[in-house]
């Protein structure tokens, strides 16, 4: 579903992003490991054409995303490190809203069972976005997903901020997802997570992807030792 | 996707405190404005009715004062004074040629705070100036008066920038940008989208203000319904442009406090810079000669020309046979006047130049700010607004024409008449030549400045266009 | 330390462009006073030239010298200064040139010598204009993200954890901005100088120091509304809002109000209100005239009653009396005047862009009172003439009998008595005002 071909990105003679390729399937979970800077965001951002490549391709559903923009994003739903709304408006209109832009129409129930399957619970789904924590957000960002019944998931931090139990609840629904046959790409610090529900692990290291291994090859203590090991 | 986006802008924006105070804010000040406007065009209307009722009296006491003369009623009063002498009516009971007002006067003061309008020309004398107004106010505006053309050109702005000047950068600012980048749709439209609903509820609100303070005032636009069109379009079309800039400069993807900079600065050139530029360069490049030195100079050649009255009579006696007296015995009681007509071809000849230098002096610079005015669409709806209201200086260099003409009628009526020693009688008074103010061979700006705003439009769409494919996400998001 | 703040500073290009389109405005607004004062000397020149061609041209044509003195022109004239190139007011308008004939004066006042009526709707493009109006928008973008910016890029956590003072931080941003606008400021008051042969008097002095004070009152206001610590689109938006509301709003209302508390009739209906009287008294017998003019100049009653139908001495008297009545309505127009201009200047008092234009006004001689002076003292000017000749008048002098070359056109100037300790107050009572508040507010968050 995604396929990263040789692509790289440099600013201003940095290579922020050298030549990388990987490629996520349907049901994939693909972590992407590493520290601040190590090209994690950017790679997200080049999927999402919100910059573009020097070099290389990015694929969605064998489509270039920079060649076809809309078609892509059709294909996708992104929840980002901290996911904003529009404050006025309650969770249910935000969804109705984004679902709208994506050209998703549904009567109001559905939204609403959407919103109940991402697990918001019921009484909020009618206050306003600036009574919501940011799991909460988060939560309005999956039924999203839900409602474009999207086939791509990309992640940025999902699970920085949130407690054990909404981080816990969160990895239920990217389980869910990825049995529906949504391919997940996801940058993340949190190890733990990554070999729990991740079913791929990439590890980044300024720019380059140095290691490429799926969960069932290692368990959690080698994987530690493993990304300390890289990240030295 | 339009409606869609539509729907929820307008729900945010009915959610938000501050865009209904500044609404009903704009309702008040246009309601003032138009105040403003209605109480001068009502004291120029005054000052022409009290003249006109005043003419009409004298018209009478002097009718009935022939009357009784005729009559032998009375005894007869010195030759200068005597009703029935026709030196006397043409020079102490002039017409009253009077500026009406258009039915739009009260949108745009224009150029009628520095004229007065009505002129009442005499058989001779001074009718190449209308007498300007005192200036009295203490400080020199930066603006002009408090008007609806005010309100319009330089308020309306930044109504429309206060209104637009975040609709990109607060998004991008609170996060919610990333989301809404990551759906399907093209950034240029979705901004455009929230941009028009904006615009579609300010023209309304402008517009229905406007409306409603006309009719508060009384102004009868919908018996003008073609004047009050053009007014509403020229005032769309501009809120428009200014969306528009918003739009371009929302595109470059800054912090919101420095669009709102920028975007003043904007306004700071095409409503404050530009025009006071145009204005100074007219004055470099074609200078006007001092006009007080014109005057004496007028007044001076004048001087000369009727010392030589009698003798240039006689030459003139020569040259227009039929003026001459048919009986050399009768004393023509209208000697010293008929000398002076006489006189004036002479002394218009000398003359002429002094005033041509001066007008043309004066023509060159009109029309210099007349070519410029393309260069801003403040000044296009200044002029635009002032054709409607009938208050441009194109209206008052036509009713000084029409009041120049006049003068001419009203002396060509006296003069064979004087040359052949008549006088004047009851019944003449309702034949005097009279003026009625038509404003219809006015050359009107109106198409020209509207095209002229419509073309601002095209360029800042193309350069709106410009800017979005030049600047990619990246800069939007400056991810 | 210091340097860096000031190198950050000037590095930015927003800062780069505003100072440069200030320069730019500033050196233009400079050329446009000098164009003033070049036209304002040729007319002079030229006026100085007519008047001798003048009288000597008139001298040659009439014998009697009733009937000279109906022609003659004699000039008043209030030279403007050279600093009136910085603040042009309505100098362009009314003119510095008034040229009288002993006749009724009222209709001889007023010619104006207005051109470009345009010109009025939006104001000379003078020196005055770009620091009232300009500067402080040149001050605003300098100054309206100072603490916001910080906030916002994430590095003030930083300061605020580092710096002894954030008080004294701030400070330093601050004066690294003032003294940018200053130099500016004196950049372009140095070429004015230079550009205009500027005389170094009390006039420039004065001039000066309040567009340092107007500046700096700008800096303690942008200065109070920063320290709100409000993010950088609240304080964009109130800091021009306020400009919005000093540079264009109030002036304008308060124009509105004190023009309709104190209603001026137009001087033309004064004068045609004259002249009526003046055609009345062709009909008057001719001893009530001249009993009034006694009455008003007692030393002239050895002339008495003319008897012959049209005798010069009535027909001056008579232009007397057309002046004499209708003084009333010239005093009440001008009292009307003077009462709005009182009131103009009490409400600028708290309004600083209104109060800087009018004191520009005053101290280059430029203003609506200095017009009213000169007026004055052509009535003075024509009072005197009339006393001169009028003795020659009535014993019918012979013409060749005075020395017509004497008559040069005569200089006057209309004094300029402000108190500038009072004019300044309350500017610098404001700048004070405000910034202390500033200090206040930030003080008071420091020690939380």
């Amino acid at each position: 579903m995604l396929e990263a071909k040789q692509l790289s990105k440099t600013y201003q003679g940095k290579e922020a992003l050298k030549p990388t390729s990987f490629t996520v399937n349907k049901g994939d979970i693909f972590c992407l490991l590493g520290a601040n800077g190590a090209g994690k965001t950017t790679t997200i951002n080049l999927f999402l054409n919100f910059i573009q490549p020097s070099r290389g391709q990015a694929l969605i559903g064998e489509k270039d995303v920079v060649k076809e923009p809309i078609e892509t994003k059709k294909l996708l739903t992104y929840i980002p490190e901290n996911l904003m709304l529009y404050p006025n408006l309650s969770g249910l209109e935000n969804l109705e809203y984004f679902s709208g832009l994506a050209n998703k129409k549904y009567p109001k129930e559905e939204f609403l069972k959407f919103l109940a399957e991402a697990g918001l619970q019921a009484d909020a789904h009618d206050k306003r976005i600036s009574t919501y924590s940011k799991g909460m957000r988060q939560k309005v960002g999956i039924a999203l997903a839900l409602a474009k019944d999207a086939q791509v998931l990309l992640l940025d931090e999902p699970t920085s901020g949130l407690d054990p139990k909404a981080s816990n609840e969160f990895s239920e629904l990217l389980t869910k997802l990825s049995k529906k046959g949504v391919a997940t790409l996801m940058a993340t610090h949190d190890l733990f997570r990554a070999k729990e529900t991740g079913t791929h692990i990439g590890m980044m290291r300024e720019g380059n992807l140095v290691e490429q291994l799926t969960t069932d090859q290692i368990n959690h203590t080698d994987l530690e030792k493993l990304y300390l090991k890289h990240m030295n | 996707m339009l409606n869609h986006t539509i729907k929820y802008e307008w729900l945010n924006l009915l959610r938000d405190r501050w865009v209904m105070i500044l609404l009903i804010l704009f309702l008040g000040i246009t309601v003032f404005a138009v105040r403003n406007g209605k109480e001068k065009v009502e004291d120029r209307m005054a000052t022409i009715t009290k003249e006109k009722e005043k003419m009409g009296k004298l018209d009478r006491k002097m009718a009935a004062d022939i009357d009784s003369l005729n009559k032998n009623l009375k005894p007869a009063p010195e030759a200068w004074k005597d009703p029935r002498a026709l030196d006397n009516i043409g020079w102490n009971a002039p017409r009253v040629v009077a500026m009406d007002a258009q039915p739009l006067a009260v949108i745009s003061t224009g150029q009628s705070d520095l004229f007065t309008h009505y002129a009442k020309p005499k058989i001779y004398g001074e009718a190449y100036t209308l007498g300007f107004s005192e200036l009295s106010n203490p400080v020199q505006l930066l603006f002009g008066s408090f008007d609806l053309a005010f309100v319009c050109i330089y308020l309306l702005p930044l109504l429309v920038l206060g209104f637009s000047y975040n609709v990109l950068s607060s998004e991008k600012e609170s996060g919610v940008l990333r989301l809404t980048l990551a759906q399907p749709i093209s950034l240029y439209q979705w901004l455009l989208g929230k941009l028009l609903l904006r615009f579609f509820i300010l023209t309304i609100i402008v517009v229905v203000s406007i409306l409603i303070s006309l009719t508060i005032f009384d102004i009868d636009w919908l018996g003008n319904r073609g004047a009050a069109t053009k007014l509403i379009l020229l005032v769309t079309v501009y809120i428009f442009f200014w969306f528009l800039i918003s739009f371009l400069i929302n595109l470059l993807g800054n912090l919101s406090g420095s669009n709102a900079v920028t975007l003043i600065a904007v306004w700071v050139v095409f409503v404050l810079l530009i025009p006071s530029i145009i204005s100074q360069t007219a004055n470099s490049f074609y200078p006007v000669p001092s006009r007080t030195i014109m005057i004496h100079e007028y007044r001076e050649a004048k001087a000369l020309a009727e010392k030589k009255a009698d003798e240039i009579l006689k030459t003139y006696y020569r040259e227009h046979p039929e003026y001459a007296p048919k009986d050399t015995t009768q004393q023509n009681q209208y000697s010293w006047w008929l000398g002076n007509f006489a006189a004036s071809d002479v002394i218009n000849q000398s003359v002429q130049p002094v005033l041509d230098d001066y007008n043309e002096a004066l023509n060159k610079q009109q029309s210099w700010v007349n070519r410029l005015r393309f260069l801003s669409p403040a000044i296009l709806l200044q002029d635009g607004l002032n054709d409607l209201a009938g208050t441009s200086p194109a209206h008052y260099t036509d009713f000084r024409n029409q009041v120049i003409a006049f003068a001419d009628t009203w002396r060509h009526y006296f003069i064979p008449r004087m040359f052949n020693n008549e006088k004047m009688q009851a019944e003449d008074f309702g034949e005097l030549p009279t003026h009625s103010y038509s404003s219809a061979q006015v050359p009107s700006h109106y198409p020209a400045d509207l095209m002229g705003l419509l073309f601002f439009l095209t360029l800042t769409v193309a350069g709106s266009m410009w800017v979005y494919r030049r600047n990619s996400f990246e800069n939007v998001l400056s991810v | 330390m210091y340097v860096l703040i000031a190198k950050q500073f000037i590095r930015s290009k927003v800062v780069q462009l505003s100072l440069l389109l200030l320069l730019a405005l500033g050196i233009m607004s400079v050329l446009i006073g000098k164009q003033f004062l070049q036209k304002q000397e040729r007319t002079l020149a030229n006026v100085t030239q007519h008047q001798q061609a003048h009288i000597a041209r008139n001298v040659e044509l009439h014998r009697e010298i009733g009937l000279l003195l109906y022609y003659l022109r004699f000039t008043l004239i209030d030279k403007p200064d050279r600093i009136a190139g910085l603040s042009i007011g309505q100098r362009d308008v009314n003119p510095s040139v008034q040229s009288v004939t002993i006749r009724t004066l009222e209709a001889q006042l007023h010619d104006t010598d207005l051109n470009n009526p345009s010109n009025l709707q939006s104001g000379n493009l003078d020196l005055g204009f770009v620091i009232i109006y300009l500067f402080p928008l040149v001050v605003i973008a300098f100054l309206f993200n100072l603490l916001s910016e910080e906030k916002e890029a994430g590095t003030w956590r930083l300061i605020a954890v580092q710096s002894n003072s954030t008080l004294r931080f701030l400070w330093m941003k601050l004066s690294v901005r003032i003294l940018l606008t200053y130099c500016m400021l004196g950049g372009i008051l140095l070429l004015a100088y230079l550009i205009l042969s500027l005389p170094v008097n009390r006039q420039l002095i004065a001039f000066i120091l309040v567009a340092i004070l107007y500046t700096t009152f700008w800096f303690a206001f942008c200065f109070w509304v920063v320290s709100f610590q409000r993010n950088s689109s609240f304080n964009a938006l109130t800091l021009l809002s306020a400009w919005l509301i000093l540079a264009v709003l109030l002036p304008a209302s308060v124009n509105n109000y004190v023009a309709n508390l104190y209603p001026v009739p137009e001087s033309l209906a004064a004068m045609v209100k004259q002249r009526e009287r003046y055609h009345e008294k062709w009909d008057m017998d001719k001893k009530i005239t001249m009993d009034k003019f006694y009455t008003h100049y007692p030393q002239f009653k050895k002339y008495g009653v003319p008897q012959e139908t049209f005798n010069w001495t009535w027909y001056y008297a008579m232009q007397q009396m057309g002046d004499d009545e209708s003084l009333k309505e010239r005093m009440a127009m001008r009292a009307k005047i003077k009462q709005r201009e009182n009131a103009s200047r009490w409400l600028a008092t708290v309004i600083p862009t209104m109060h800087t234009q009018l004191l520009f006004n005053d101290i280059a001689r430029t203003s609506l009172s200095s017009h009213l002076q000169l007026l004055d003292q052509t009535i003075e000017f024509h009072e005197r003439l009339r006393l001169y000749f009028y003795p020659k008048i009535f014993e019918n002098a012979p013409v060749k009998s005075e020395d017509w070359k004497k008559f040069k056109p005569e200089y006057t100037r209309a004094e300029n008595n402000i108190n500038i300790t009072f004019a300044l107050l309350p500017l610098f009572l404001l700048t004070f005002g405000l910034a202390s508040w500033g200090v206040f507010n930030f003080r008071k968050t420091n020690d939380a």
